[in-house]
């Protein structure tokens, strides 16, 4: 008797032990991730400015589901995320291919040039873009006049560019993903098909395609995602032209004269459902494309197709394309020297100057929105990889109900878009007040809910190339767990943190639409200060602050590449991830 | 010096069944003995050896080492595996990248509980100590990273035994290492043992490295000890047609006992194919009892035939399949009654040639014949692990 209660009882404790750790963690990101979700589904069905004054109601859905707008928006941004993905899939799929599989001079510089491109975000390239593209001051429309004279314009404040600058600035990231599978794809089944006497275009389209398709299809559906969720381009280009979709819709229903969280809300539901659909979608894909996977990395020669007298041309296409993307980065170089904006020519370099830059420095809401920025960027790298390496490990090494609870929770905001959080962020902790709105606290929370899945991803990754045995040899040779942790896992487990907190550092950086609500008069974060001096049309302050926000950036990477030994841009999770969020 | 009582170790697999690894273990092993888990690979060697480290929590049993219990279900005991005190040479060696050689084996010594902790001349003293005994001597500057196997699986015993450990468990310490270096280490493993006059468990699926190097040896299988005792009982005693099969290349003939003996007596059999043999019984046998005669490879005695000519009476007509040279000794396979028998014949004997006919003499009175109480899969399974079936 006495001896089954003792026993009882000690079993209670060795589990306590155990889960104790886990169930702890488990708790503290339920309180992260949780209350945004509920006041998001709470804030949709409630009527009124407050939660506390409202009732529930189906009138926010009611009223959307009735205005003609919303099919409209709805419409645009199917529009946008199916041809801004299409275009980026295709040019990425032709540029790996010359690079990859051809004797296509150049491949170097495209590398290059993609790789510079990636540290700069992407609401600066969108900037650029319109300074090279923009009517009236436009370089494009410029050169234009200047030689054929007369007043068209290139039209650019409609769909068809929106998708192409968004489809531009996917470009690297779709280039990353695609290159590899094209360098593994076996040559040899190309050459057997040459060999049985198929055409080039031929040998093309039913050997080598269908051999990358899953890689294809699961970068098609990523940058559907990114599309679907994107802010920076539509924002820039769609506003102006007035085409809204969900994500400018969800804006302007908050920074407009009256804030509508009501119907915000059950915007972001709408396009929470866009979100999930693209991710189960791209979820298969990959599956697919890592069995894909099992079947090459057989030794064999890579021999290149030999284009003969095609290799000029494309060349030329290769490396022009990734110019393209670079381009948007010259023009805000320009005008960040200028004091006043005016089109790229000989009498401008007369008025270079860098009291722009001088300016700039001296404004209290940039100096404090750089300094925020980086405060930040190191804050949400930090928490981010404490969190998700303690998740990872418990959830590789001590499986249980309560680690696969602690695995979905972490996973969980990979499905809400980033506008779509930093709104649920907001209305959480005005409703529920414990002293983080408007302060640094409520950006970094956003910062590590949105990052958490991603570190997740690394962490697990981390863990799963660690074998067990280390840890049990260390824990037999007499140490503790703290030991184990401090003495072992530590330093095995550094390149991991050091390369997955490099992502999450450079990512918040160039982070717009999470901060975009939360970043106000109280706590300024340096992307949304840019943002508004773009709006009231400040474009050499914002071109000069853009060229400061792209050094830190790169500087950044050249460190944490060089101090993880290229993990962090080499890591190809971290190129799909950075995804210009 | 260990003791072992009804070890019961259940995992949670796929669905809702549970893998039981271990079922219920029960072993004894004296001071400075090596002791022998032998089986299969699945049997649950390494999970036995795992529950006593304490990186397992068994289900149910006892533990006891050195006196103290460890673990013990009915009180609750758990001692966790940093508080046991023991040294454990890891399958995977498990060597810490990040360290160096002196490093890795220093390791034990700087993390053991503060009041026993000794000062940085001792440690040091105890390292060059356990890495000389290792041969390791001249690589303590090494990055840990920069080791052959066989330096890796020194490296790894002298972390093992640095911290002058009473138990030192090894979970197929010689399975990575190739044929050569492998027979080196077994006799180094030998002699560090005696030397430091250790206890050891020593997990193995190969049984001649069992034999070679054990005082004693439990045969596992299922989860289960079918047998247990010294070498030489194991090897010559064996309690079942498994033990029998997995110890040593012998070869099993089928057949039904000819007249009611007991245990130790000599019986005789008829095989499958009428012809009669004899051997010792291993246990009471009454007559028509369905028995298997264990015969070595060594004690069928054989004589080539010539073209068409036929067996004498009472032995059995083979046809040579194949001919393995070993050295001092010619192993020949000879398909007869449908299956292949394996035997050792001296190298400067007769030339057998391949698919020559050879009259088997089986009934030498050497073997051993044991009650067949197999069901078909069961000796199937053992066939196919040893592969003598098809060899
Ligand atoms: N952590 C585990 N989870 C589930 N099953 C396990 C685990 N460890 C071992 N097993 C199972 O227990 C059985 C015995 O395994 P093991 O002790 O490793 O065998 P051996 O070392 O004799 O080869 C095997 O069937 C194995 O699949
Ligand atoms: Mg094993």
């Amino acid at each position: 008797m006495t001896i089954t209660m003792a026993r009882r009882r000690s079993l209670l404790v060795n589990a306590l032990k155990a889960n104790g750790f886990a169930l702890v963690l488990l708790l503290l990101i339920a309180v992260l991730v949780i209350p945004p979700v509920v006041i998001l589904i709470i804030s949709s069905f409630a009527s009124g400015r407050t939660l506390q004054e409202g009732h529930a109601t189906w009138e926010n859905f009611r009223g959307i589901l009735t205005d003609k707008y919303t099919y409209l928006s709805l419409k645009d941004t199917a529009i946008f995320a199916v041809g801004s993905s299409a275009v980026a899939v295709l040019l990425a799929t032709t540029l790996a291919w010359l690079v990859e599989r051809t004797n296509t001079p150049g491949r170097k510089a495209v590398y290059g040039l993609l790789i510079v491109s990636f540290a700069v975000p992407t609401f600066i390239q969108g900037m650029g873009w319109l300074m090279f593209l923009g009517p009236g001051s436009g370089l494009l429309n410029t050169m234009w006049h200047g030689v054929f004279g007369g007043d068209s314009e290139f039209p650019i404040y409609t769909m068809g560019s929106m998708v192409f600058i968004q489809a531009m600035t996917l470009l690297p990231v779709m280039f990353l993903l695609i290159a590899p599978a094209m360098r593994a794809a076996d040559p040899g089944l190309e050459e057997a098909a040459a060999m049985s006497g198929a055409s080039l275009a031929k040998t093309i389209f039913k050997v080598t395609l269908p051999l990358i398709r899953p890689a294809l299809l699961a970068a098609l559906f990523l940058s559907f995602i990114i599309s679907a969720e994107s802010f920076e381009v539509p924002a820039l280009v769609g506003s102006p032209a007035h085409i809204s979709v969900l994500s400018t819709e969800i804006y302007s229903r908050i920074n407009s004269g009256f804030t509508d969280y009501g119907s915000a809300s059950a915007f972001s539901i709408m396009m929470m459902i866009f979100t999930v659909l693209g991710l189960i979608n791209y979820q298969r894909a990959t599956a697919r494309s890592q069995r894909y996977g099992t079947i090459r990395g057989k030794a064999y020669r890579p021999t290149r197709l030999d284009l003969g007298n095609w290799r000029f041309p494309a060349a030329v296409f290769a490396v022009a394309v990734p110019v393209l993307v670079v381009v948007p980065l010259a023009m805000i170089a320009w005008a960040s020297l200028l004091k006043a904006y005016q089109v790229p020519s000989l009498d401008g370099f007369k008025h270079i100057t860098t009291s722009t830059y001088s300016a700039v420095l001296h404004d209290p809401n940039v100096t404090d929105g750089l300094w925020h920025s980086m405060v930040l960027a190191v804050g949400s790298a930090v928490c981010v990889m404490l969190i998700t390496v303690i998740a990872a490990w418990l959830l590789v090494r001590r499986r249980s109900g309560l680690t696969r609870a602690v695995d979905f929770l972490v996973t969980l905001p990979l499905v809400i878009p980033a506008i779509v959080l930093g709104l649920a962020v907001l209305r959480t902790y005005l409703t529920v007040n414990v002293g983080i709105y408007g302060t640094q606290y409520i950006v970094l929370l956003a910062l590590v809910v949105h990052y958490l899945p991603y570190g997740m991803r690394y962490g697990q990754a981390g863990v799963v190339a660690l074998h067990p045995e280390l840890e049990e040899a260390a824990q037999v040779a007499g140490a503790s767990q703290s030991t184990v942790l401090r003495r072992i896992l530590m330093p095995l487990m550094w390149p991991t943190v050091l390369a997955g907190g490099a992502f999450v550092f450079l990512a918040t950086i160039r982070q717009l639409s999470l901060v975009v609500f939360l970043s106000g008069p109280g706590y300024q974060v340096a992307t949304p200060v840019m943002f508004n001096r773009w709006q009231y049309g400040s474009i050499c302050e914002a071109g000069a602050f853009a060229v400061i926000i792209v050094a830190m950036a790169c500087a950044a990477l050249a460190i944490f590449s060089k101090l993880t030994s290229g993990l962090a841009i080499g890591n190809p999770n971290a190129q799909e991830m950075a995804i210009g969020k | 010096m260990l003791r072992i009582e009804n070890l019961r170790k259940t995992f949670s697999g796929n669905e809702r069944e549970r893998i039981t690894a271990v079922s219920d273990v029960s072993f004894k092993v004296e001071a400075g003995q090596l002791f022998t888990l032998l089986g299969p690979s699945g049997c649950g060697k390494t999970t036995t050896l795992r529950c006593i480290a304490g990186l397992e929590h068994p289900d149910s049993g006892k533990i006891t080492i050195d006196g103290a219990d460890v673990f013990d279900d009915t009180t609750g005991v758990l001692v966790p595996a940093y508080r046991r005190a023991i040294g454990m040479v890891f399958q995977s060696y498990a060597i810490w990248p990040h360290m160096t050689v002196r490093e890795n084996v220093e390791f034990p010594l700087t993390v053991v509980a503060r009041r026993h902790r000794l000062a940085a001349k001792g440690r040091t003293r105890l390292v060059n100590e356990a890495l000389e005994l290792m041969g390791m001597g001249a690589y303590a500057q090494r990055p840990s990273t920069a080791l052959s196997g066989g330096q890796q699986q020194r490296l790894a015993l002298a972390r093992a035994i640095v911290g002058k450990p009473k138990l030192l468990l090894l979970d197929e310490p010689l399975s990575n290492l190739d044929a050569k270096l492998r027979e080196r280490m077994r006799f180094e493993i030998k002699r560090l043992q005696t030397e430091l006059g250790v206890t050891a468990i020593y997990v193995t699926h190969d049984q001649g490295e069992a034999l070679a190097l054990s005082d004693e040896i439990a045969i596992m299988r299922d989860g289960v000890i079918v047998q247990q005792g010294n070498p030489n009982d194991i090897y010559n005693q064996p309690g079942s047609d498994f033990v029998a099969d997995f110890i040593g290349s012998a070869n099993l003939v089928f057949g039904t006992c000819q007249v009611a003996g007991r245990v130790g007596e000599l019986i005789e059999v008829e095989l499958e194919g009428g012809v009669r043999a004899s051997g010792s019984a291993t246990c009471d046998l009454a007559e028509g009892d369905p028995v298997v005669l264990v015969v070595r490879p060594e004690s069928v005695k054989t004589t080539p035939l010539a073209e068409g000519e036929r067996a004498p009476e009472g032995q059995l007509i083979g046809t040579v399949r194949a001919r393995i040279f070993l050295g001092e000794s010619v192993d020949l396979l000879v398909e007869t009654l449908g299956r292949e028998l394996r035997i050792r014949v001296p190298a400067d004997s007769a030339p057998y040639r391949p698919n020559s006919s050879v009259a088997l003499d089986i009934s030498s009175r050497r073997g051993l014949v044991l009650r067949d109480d197999r069901t078909l899969s069961l000796s199937n399974k053992v066939e196919d692990e040893l592969g003598l079936a098809t060899a």
